[in-house]
């Protein structure tokens, strides 16, 4: 599985974002749901992201499926030919990870170029 | 074609104007020639060539942006927007520049019907500003010594009045609406400002006599009372060029008196960042402005601003929010 081609993903200092520029939805991620979710990138299966997690000890296995579910639940990621990047690697610092679908989505329809206020109904 | 072309310096851009009839010159150098503040050498060109025409424009989903009145697409290396009357303007994205191919359907040209043609304007700023590496922001900017806030809102939510406020408190500004933003030296987020005018709603004349009538000036757009006012003849020397934010400050109107400031979640602010933001749908185009905002959040600090029913009348609005930013 990798992420769609349409979904963004950006480095913050404690995390990651995903947005998924189909839907107009973003995603914040703390850093070890981004440690778990950054080799769908270039494609990885879900067996050997669980694999890892599990095999560490460090991830409890819920909240690791929690993550995992919600890339699928989303159609985030789809499925892809070459499994490149293997599997996560843990840090240390481990923590629960988190992955939470901010409750508004970014406008899909704007006033202008510029201005991305949403439209007055006329 | 009319005679020369016109030419318009739009922040980091040169724009150049060419139009086969004079009406639609007029049309399009009207929403160029807001942009007054001059930036240094180099600029980027843009050239937007426009010409009447009778074929109907290309069919387009709107993939790329889709606004009330433009749906746009990337097809192959060019970007297309087609308005809702059919005017249609074809960018070709060059590496020091773009060429806009403007066609405007013969029959909006008879009776003058131009007014979307200022989307396809924005459309060629946006795209010419990001190419730039710049990221257009919609919201204000305020800035006091080392302290340089964003003002976030939807458009109406009072970036300008507030912006107003803090400028008669001795604040100076980068703009009430339209901003540039970019990670310059070591990521380090600048603004650039790009034009010296507010759009003030007359009544601002109820709290804030100095300003005097407004009433005699252009109106901003067909949809609002507001009026384009140069900053300068108000408060002189009130607008700064560039500045390196600071803060930002999510700006709500609340129906009850008073003003309440609270600190806002670091998580917030690049939520509230990204909803100022026009985000393409194409993934060359956001994933650098998405680092560029990500970034430029990590380093602000957030404050939640509600600003209550006649709270100008009767508050301290820009002392209270002076010291939430100190």
């Amino acid at each position: 599985m990798a992420l769609r081609g349409d979904v963004v993903a950006t480095v913050l200092h404690d995390g990651a974002l995903l947005l998924d520029l189909q839907t107009k939805y973003f995603y914040m991620l703390n850093s070890s749901a981004w440690i778990l979710v950054q080799p769908f990138e270039e494609g990885t299966t879900l067996e050997q992201v669980r694999k890892a997690a599990h095999g560490s000890g460090a991830a409890g296995e819920e909240a690791v499926d929690m993550v995992v579910e919600v890339l699928v639940r989303d159609g985030l990621v789809e499925p892809c030919e070459h499994a490149a990047a293997g599997a996560a690697t843990l840090a240390k610092d481990w923590s629960e990870p988190t992955i939470e679908r901010q409750a508004q989505p970014l406008q899909r329809v704007m006033v202008s170029a510029f201005d991305p206020t949403v439209p007055l109904a006329e | 074609m009319t005679g020369l072309p016109a030419r318009f310096a739009c922040g980091p851009l040169d724009v150049e104007v060419m139009a086969s009839e004079p009406v639609l010159q007029a049309r399009l150098g009207g929403p160029l020639g807001i942009y007054d503040q001059r930036w240094p050498d180099p600029r980027r060109s843009v050239k937007i060539v426009a010409a009447g025409t009778e074929k109907p424009a290309p069919r387009v989903k709107g993939t790329f942006l889709t606004c009330s009145r433009m749906v746009v697409d990337r097809i192959g290396g060019d970007l297309v927007g087609v308005t809702q009357s059919g005017a249609c303007g074809t960018g070709h994205l060059g590496p020091t520049g773009e060429c806009w191919h403007i066609a405007v359907p013969r029959r909006l040209l008879e009776f003058e019907d131009l007014d979307e043609l200022e989307d396809l304007i924005g459309l060629a700023l946006t795209t010419g500003w990001r190419r730039a590496g710049w990221v257009p922001v919609h919201a204000a900017a305020v800035a006091n010594g080392p302290r340089v806030a964003l003002l976030c809102s939807e458009s109406g939510g009072g970036k300008s009045t507030l912006t107003a406020s803090m400028l008669r408190h001795g604040w100076r500004t980068l703009g009430d609406d339209k901003l540039l933003l970019r990670e310059g030296e070591r990521g380090t987020p600048e603004l650039g400002s790009l034009l010296s005018t507010f759009n003030l709603d007359p009544r601002t004349r109820e709290w804030m006599p100095e300003i005097g009538t407004l009433d005699h000036l252009p109106r901003y757009s067909a949809w609002t009372d507001k009026r384009r006012v140069q900053a300068a003849v108000i408060w002189s020397d009130a607008v700064i060029p560039r500045g390196q934010p600071t803060h930002l400050v999510e700006l709500l109107r609340v129906d009850r008196p008073g003003v309440r400031t609270t600190l806002l979640p670091p998580a917030d602010v690049l939520s509230v960042l990204l909803r100022q933001v026009v985000l393409p749908g194409d993934v060359a185009t956001t994933k650098p402005m998405l680092a560029c905002l990500a970034n430029t959040a990590g380093r602000l600090t957030g404050v939640r601003m509600e600003v209550g029913t006649d709270a100008y009348c009767n508050t301290d609005v820009a002392g209270i929010l002076g010291r939430a930013l100190a």
